[in-house]
């Protein structure tokens, strides 16, 4: 009984792996920045192409297939930010949204256009799973978890002790007050939308070493993601890496115990209660001054 | 006689309404189906018009309750084998129930929290379409819903395809007027009054959870008059009919490229982003690459959507017109 426990989380780690990355990124940008980017699917998306070429393709080890893809991220979603959404006005959250919803078509069918609508794989080679103490874990597991935690930690890091963090959350509280205190804005919000990309992009490559890299791959779990940042209370980087991987947690057992079929329901009606009980999310950051976005 | 605020509005929409009518008699049969399925895109985003631009609250969940709507049309003429004008009737007040029920819980989030919250409502709701397979036939869909006949009620013919057009016609402007009605009331004065300053209002003594309550659950009706029409005149439903892409967001981008707040620019929206794609399906492979290109490009240069087009002209063209024309987009 408690093996078979210990063992369904084991199987979720993938997946709150996927679901805590993608969620660190949209956190800098819909949380921080505060535009709800959809697009940020897309840029997932090519992170895991960029993965797929340089790793499966080139034959590049996955380190740099990884730094590739962040790389790629980081470009589609400057260019996305000078393209769009600088154009759009900061308040106008329903435009940067229908605009997002844009980009993420566009961006999903010219890579239909470019690679085809075939599942690939980041492919890292070894075998699929590992067994320790009765426990299967599944391949790579010791690498993408605590890359994850890396990552999203050190978004945190950089966003809490560094300038660029302390600018980039000045900026977020209160252009124009930051802007009096010597705060480039424009150069701010730049480097925080390429930066939540670069981990968006990452996040795909991750991915593609066990789920399938295609045009779609990104809609679904960037859904996820949004609902995942709102629990955890805007801007709250660690929060997200917490309910990224409690979601995962929750499907998987609800899958285990339930069935297939009602899992996820059942997990988004829980992330929805936990809500309405604690309506600024469950970790809400501390005077992370949004609430003229927040009150719409 | 003094004219209520809104009637002329209404009127005049209803006018414009029948000559479309009167062009559907004489239309083809490829044009009609276009022509419903603007009237079916339409009605959603009337009613979220009403809780976005005039309430100030975004929600995505009206695929959630298009997709209501319609299951339920679907299961009371199908399963129930009841009259399909009387199952109109039922899955309209069943969903405003669900509304109803959804909306006394949902208003304690505001903001990008309530965005969120009707996101997974909406998730919530696929999930149910999906896997309730007793009741929404789950993957395969509700097949053989039978259309709305000539007579309310009554047994008798079935609509063709240009009279149902007139029917959903009759009903767009129903709901259209209801929502001039609504904006024009007291609850809808209050939402317009809260969604300026919401601290002011309290301090006035308006009640915002009753409008705001008052605005979701119209909005969530709407989208249950377009699902349930949706069932009847297409015969057979399936749940990425109501998905979050399908209508969520394509209601919210239906307001934006219309103009917010201006309810008629949701029927500009509609034609657009509805006749769009029709008019692409001649070059399969990049339809949809061009129709997210030309979205783009509208929310991007015509920021207050098309209606802002319309009332700049109409302002640059009639010397008078400028003052009319901000109270046009209200009364």
């Amino acid at each position: 009984m408690l093996r078979e426990i210990v063992q369904y989380a084991v199987n979720s780690l993938p997946l709150g792996a996927e679901y805590a990355l993608l969620a660190t990124g949209l956190t800098t940008i819909f949380g921080i920045l505060g535009i709800p980017n959809i697009a940020h699917g897309a840029t997932f998306m090519f992170g895991g192409y960029a993965g797929y070429v340089s790793v499966t393709e080139l034959g590049m080890p996955l380190w740099a297939g990884l730094l590739m893809a962040a790389g790629v991220g980081a470009l589609l979603g400057e260019l996305m930010y000078v393209a769009v959404f600088d154009r759009i006005g900061r308040e106008d959250t329903l435009t940067q949204l229908v605009a997002s919803l844009a980009l993420l078509t566009i961006f999903s069918e010219v890579a239909i256009l470019v690679f085809g609508s075939e599942a690939r794989r980041v492919s890292v080679g070894g075998s699929e799973t590992f067994t320790t103490a009765g426990i299967i874990f599944p391949r790579w597991v010791v690498f993408y978890v605590p890359a994850a935690i890396v990552v999203s930690y050190g978004t945190y890091l950089i966003a809490h002790k560094t300038a660029f963090g302390r600018a980039m959350r000045a900026v977020a509280e209160n252009r124009e007050a930051a802007a009096l205190q010597g705060i480039g804005s424009k150069a701010v919000a730049y480097g925080t939308f390429a930066f939540g990309s670069a981990v968006g992009g990452l996040a795909g490559a991750l991915v593609g070493t066990f789920a399938p890299v295609q045009p779609e791959m990104g809609i679904e779990p960037i859904l996820k993601a949004f609902v995942i940042v709102i629990v955890a209370g805007l801007g709250s980087i660690l929060g997200s890496l917490a309910v990224g991987f409690s979601l995962a947690a929750l499907e998987t057992f609800a899958t285990a115990y339930i069935g297939g079929a009602y899992s996820e329901v059942a997990a988004f009606l829980i992330l929805v209660l936990v809500l309405l009980v604690r309506p600024q999310g469950v970790f809400p950051a501390r005077r992370l001054g949004l609430q003229r976005a927040v009150d719409g | 006689m003094r004219m209520r605020p809104g009637m002329k509005h209404s009127l005049l929409m209803g006018l414009c309404l029948l000559v479309v009518a009167g062009a559907g008699m004489y239309a083809n049969e490829y044009h009609v189906y276009v022509l419903t399925l603007i009237v079916i895109a339409a009605l959603p985003a009337i009613g979220l018009d009403v809780l976005m631009g005039y309430a100030g609250f975004v929600s995505v969940g009206q695929g959630a309750m298009a997709g209501a709507g319609a299951y339920a049309m679907g299961y009371c003429t199908v399963k129930f084998e009841l009259d399909p004008w009387l199952s109109l009737v039922l899955a309209i007040v069943l969903t405003s129930l669900i509304c109803l029920g959804l909306g006394i819980i949902v208003f304690r989030t505001s903001g990008l929290y309530f965005a969120i919250v009707t996101l997974g409502i909406a998730l919530v709701f696929s999930g149910i379409f999906v896997n309730w397979t007793s009741v929404t036939g789950g993957g395969a869909g509700l097949v053989g819903i039978p259309r709305l006949q000539r007579v309310p009620f009554v047994e008798s013919q079935t609509l063709s395809d240009s009279d149902f057009l007139v029917v959903s016609l009759v009903l767009l402007w129903f709901v259209y007027s209801c929502a001039l009605a609504f904006v024009n009331s007291k609850l809808g004065l209050r939402c317009l009054a809260i969604r300026e300053d919401p601290v002011l209002s309290r301090s006035l003594g308006i009640q915002m959870f009753v409008a705001r309550l008052g605005a979701f659950v119209f909005a969530g009706t709407c989208a249950a008059v377009g699902g349930a029409l949706f069932a009847s005149s297409s015969s057979f439903i399936a749940p990425p009919s109501f998905s979050l892409l399908a209508v969520g967001f394509q209601a919210i981008a239906i307001v934006v490229v219309g103009g917010k707040g201006t309810l008629w620019g949701c029927l500009l929206g509609a034609v657009a982003l509805t006749g769009l794609p029709e008019i692409l399906r001649v070059t399969s492979t990049y339809s949809a690459l061009i129709y997210a290109v030309v979205l783009l490009l509208i929310v991007l240069f015509l920021p207050k959507g098309l209606s802002g087009v319309f009332l700049a002209a109409f302002r640059r063209f009639s010397p008078r017109g400028s003052a009319r024309a901000e109270v046009v987009s209200y009364e």
